[in-house]
C-alpha cells in the first residue's frame, strides 16, 4: 500500500457510503458496480480489494477491477449479500472501505518484459486491473482466461479491447467448449507456454484448485507466480486473524490477498480454508498432478 | 514451522499473576489474531509474554453479519464480531499447535450455563492452557453481557469452573466494560470469593455508531463494543476502583494500550499485567516488544528496578469515586 500525504488510514476501517454511479451486467451471474471513492481509487493497486457494505445484509470482500471512472468491482451472485447487491441500481447507497491488503508486485523492467496473466471464473477483476496497469508500464502481456461457458467469460470484451493496446495474445478456454479451448484457464496458459515460455512473471486469480495447478505448471518453467487468494474475511484489516493461512500468521487480508506462490509451501494454500465460524474445511479440486 | 522468538534483554519486566510467571507484562487480548494458531504465534513473536485465545464455546458460532468492525476517532474502533468460533473441539488443534512452541496460552471460554462454561474450561485445561479466562462480558452477545453484570451468576459460573478444573488451572474473570462502580466491585468480589485467580478489566464498552447517509448503524449487529484509546481512561478507572476496593487477586488491565506509558499508567492504578488488542492494528504485531522497550526506558529513567514495584503506586489516590 502506498502511503502518502493524502492517504486516509481511517478509510480502511470506516466505509465511504455513497450512491452507485453505474451498474453493468457483465455475464449472466456477474454485475460490475462503479462508485465514487477518490480516496480509494487514487491509492489502489491491482490485487487490492474493498469491503463492500450491502446495507442491511453483510459486508463482503471484492477485488478492485478498475479505477478509471470511479472505483469498480464485479460481483458474481452466489449468496445473500451478492443477491441483494445485484438488486441495487444507479443512485442506491453502497458502503466501501479500502484499498485493503497488498496487491500484485510488478517486476522490475527486464529485457523480456513479457507477462502472463491468468484468470479463471470470478478471477478476472484483479487481472483486468493488472492488465491495464502492466500495459501502461510497458509490459507485453499475454492473457489466459477461463470460465464454465462462453457467456461466463468475465471481462472478455475488456481483454479483447486491450489487444489493440498491448495485449499480445489472448487465449480463452471453457469447461463446455462453447468458446476457445475445451478446458480451464490453466489449459489456456499451457497453450501459451507451449508456444513461447519466455515470461518474466505470471499473475493469477481464480479458484484455488486452478491456482494450485497453475503453480505446478509454472514451476516446470521456473516462472515466478503471484496468486490472489480468497479466504473468509471478518475484519479485512489484519486484526481478527480469521484469514490466517500459516503458522507465521500470514493474513490474506493484510499480507495478501496476493502472495508469491513460492512462499505458500507451508501454508493452507490448496489444502484447507476456514468457514464463517473459523472451522477448517478441506479444499477439494481436481489436481493436474497424479 | 514458525521461527524462534528473538532473544530479549529487557530486565525488570518480569511479572507474576498469582502463580504464573511471565517474562513481561504484555499479553495478547482475546479476539485479536487468535482464530488461528499462526496468529497466536505471531503475537508471541511480536513480544507478547502470553496469548489469550479467541473466546470459544461448546457449539460453533457464525458470529454477526458485517460490517463487523468500524473505525471511530483516531485509533479507536468498534467491533461486533459476535464471537465467531468453531467450537472447542475444532479449536483444540490451534491451541495445541501454539502450546507446542512453549507459548503460554490463556484459553478464553464462554457458555450458556455454569455447566457449559465448565465443560469448555475442562477441555482447555486438559489441552494444557496456562490459565482460563471466562468471558462473561461480551457487549454484543447479550446473554454473556448480562451474566457479567450479575454477581450471583458470576458466583455460580466461577464456582462451577474452579471446582471442575480442580483448582489446578487458574481461572481469570473478564469484566464487562460499562459497569458502574458498585456493580463492578460487587461482580469482582463475587468472582474473587468464588475462587477466581485474577480479574481482567475491561471488555469492550457497548456503543453505537450511525451512518448519516443510510441512517443505519455502522455495524451489522447494531450495537458493538468500543475499544482502543477512547476506552483507556475508563478501564484505568475501573482498575483503580477494584484496587481501592481491596480486591486482593491480581488485576490485568486492558483497553487502549498503545505505548509503554499506557502500561505504566495501568500499573500505577493497580494492574499487575496488561492485555493489548486494538493496538495490534495501530502498531502491528510487534507492538508488544515495542511497548516493552518503552517500559524499560521509563524504568531506567526513573531508577526503578522492577515494573512490579509500581503496582497501585498512584500518588494522591484519595480521588473520590
Ligand atoms: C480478497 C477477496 C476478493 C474477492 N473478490 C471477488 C470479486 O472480485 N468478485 C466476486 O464475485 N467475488 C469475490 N470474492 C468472493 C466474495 O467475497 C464472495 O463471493 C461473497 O462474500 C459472497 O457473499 P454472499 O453473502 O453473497 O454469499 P454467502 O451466501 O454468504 O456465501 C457464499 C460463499 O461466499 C463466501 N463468503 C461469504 N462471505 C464471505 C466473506 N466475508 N469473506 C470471504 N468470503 C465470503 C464463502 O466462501 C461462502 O461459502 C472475493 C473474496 C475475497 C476474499
Ligand atoms: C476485533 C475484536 C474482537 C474481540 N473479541 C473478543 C473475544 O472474543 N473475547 C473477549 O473476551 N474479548 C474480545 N475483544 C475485546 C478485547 O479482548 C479487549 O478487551 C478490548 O478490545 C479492549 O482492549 P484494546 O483497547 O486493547 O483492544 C475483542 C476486541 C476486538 C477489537
Ligand atoms: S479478516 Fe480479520 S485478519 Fe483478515
Amino acid at each position: 500500500m502506498t502511503m502518502n500525504d493524502n492517504f486516509n488510514p481511517s478509510a480502511i476501517i470506516r466505509p465511504i457510503v455513497t450512491p452507485i454511479l453505474g451498474v453493468t451486467t457483465e455475464t449472466p451471474r456477474t454485475k460490475a458496480f462503479t462508485i465514487s471513492a477518490p480516496s480509494i481509487g487514487k491509492h489502489a493497486v491491482p490485487g487490492q480489494f474493498v469491503m463492500v457494505w450491502v446495507p442491511g445484509i453483510d459486508e463482503i470482500p471484492m477485488s478492485i477491477s478498475s479505477v478509471n471512472q470511479g472505483v469498480e468491482f464485479a460481483a458474481a451472485r452466489v449468496g445473500d449479500a451478492t443477491t441483494q447487491l445485484h438488486k441495487l441500481k444507479k443512485g442506491d447507497l453502497l458502503g466501501v472501505r479500502g484499498p485493503l491488503g497488498k496487491g500484485f508486485v510488478f517486476p522490475k523492467a527486464t529485457e523480456e518484459k513479457i507477462m502472463l496473466l491468468v484468470a479463471g471464473g470470478c478471477g478476472s477483476p484483479p487481472i483486468a486491473f493488472a492488465a491495464t496497469m502492466a500495459i501502461r508500464m510497458g509490459f507485453v502481456v499475454d492473457v489466459a482466461l477461463g470460465a464454465t461457458s462462453k457467456a461466463e467469460l468475465l471481462f472478455f470484451n475488456r481483454f479483447k479491447d486491450l489487444e489493440t493496446q498491448g495485449v499480445r495474445r489472448f487465449v480463452v478456454a471453457t469447461d463446455d467448449g462453447s468458446d476457445g479451448l475445451l478446458g480451464t484457464s490453466v489449459d489456456a496458459a499451457t497453450f501459451l507456454l507451449d508456444t513461447d515460455p519466455a515470461y518474466s512473471a505470471c499473475l493469477a486469480c481464480g479458484p484455488e484448485g486452478m491456482l494450485v495447478n497453475l503453480n505446478t505448471l509454472l514451476q516446470k518453467y521456473s516462472i515466478p507466480l503471484q496468486v490472489s487468494l480468497e479466504r473468509y474475511m471478518k475484519c479485512g484489516v489484519g486484526l481478527c486473524g480469521h484469514c490466517i493461512i500459516d503458522l507465521e500468521g500470514s493474513r490474506v487480508c493484510h499480507e495478501g490477498p496476493v502472495f508469491d506462490a513460492k512462499n505458500l509451501e507451508e501454508s493452507d494454500f490448496g489444502k484447507v480454508t476456514r468457514d464463517a465460524t473459523g472451522k477448517k474445511e478441506p479444499l477439494q479440486f481436481e489436481s493436474n498432478t497424479s | 514451522m514458525a521461527p524462534k522468538k528473538p532473544a530479549k534483554n529487557n530486565s525488570g519486566l518480569a511479572i507474576k499473576i498469582g502463580s504464573i510467571e511471565l517474562a513481561n507484562p504484555t499479553i495478547l487480548a482475546s479476539g485479536v489474531l487468535g482464530v488461528a494458531a499462526g496468529g497466536l504465534i505471531r503475537a508471541w513473536q511480536g513480544g507478547a509474554a502470553a496469548v489469550v485465545t479467541k473466546t470459544v464455546g461448546i457449539e460453533s458460532r457464525t458470529g454477526h453479519p458485517g460490517p463487523r468492525i468500524v473505525g471511530i476517532y483516531g485509533d479507536s474502533l468498534m467491533n461486533a464480531m459476535g464471537i465467531p468460533n468453531p467450537g472447542i473441539q475444532e479449536y483444540l488443534p490451534e491451541i495445541e499447535s501454539t502450546i507446542k512452541h512453549e507459548i503460554p496460552v490463556i484459553g478464553s471460554a464462554l457458555g450458556n450455563s455454569p455447566d457449559e462454561f465448565a465443560s469448555v474450561a475442562e477441555q482447555l485445561a486438559k489441552a494444557g492452557v496456562t490459565a482460563i479466562e471466562l468471558n462473561v462480558s461480551c457487549p454484543h452477545v447479550g446473554s454473556l453481557y448480562l451474566l457479567g453484570m450479575d454477581p450471583q451468576s458470576v458466583t455460580e459460573v466461577v464456582t462451577e469452573v474452579v471446582q471442575r478444573v480442580k483448582g489446578k488451572t487458574p481461572v481469570w474473570v473478564k469484566l464487562p466494560g460499562s459497569t458502574d462502580y458498585p456493580c463492578l466491585v460487587k461482580v469482582a468480589q463475587a468472582a474473587e470469593a468464588a475462587g477466581a485467580s485474577a480479574l481482567v478489566a475491561l471488555n469492550t464498552l457497548p456503543a453505537l455508531a450511525i451512518d448519516i447517509e443510510s441512517r443505519r448503524p455502522l455495524l451489522g449487529a447494531g450495537i458493538g463494543g468500543l475499544s482502543g484509546p477512547a476506552v483507556k481512561p475508563i478501564a484505568i478507572r475501573a482498575v483503580w476502583e477494584l484496587h481501592q476496593a481491596g480486591i486482593a487477586i491480581p488485576i490485568i488491565g486492558v483497553g487502549g494500550i498503545l505505548t509503554g506509558s499506557d502500561v505504566i499508567e495501568y500499573f500505577l492504578a493497580g494492574a499487575s499485567a496488561v492485555q493489548i488488542g486494538t493496538g495490534v492494528l495501530t502498531r502491528g504485531s510487534t507492538i508488544f516488544s515495542n511497548v516493552c522497550n518503552e517500559i524499560s526506558d521509563y524504568l531506567k529513567e526513573h531508577g526503578i528496578n522492577q515494573i512490579s514495584e509500581l503496582v497501585g503506586r498512584i500518588n494522591d489516590a484519595g480521588v473520590s469515586s
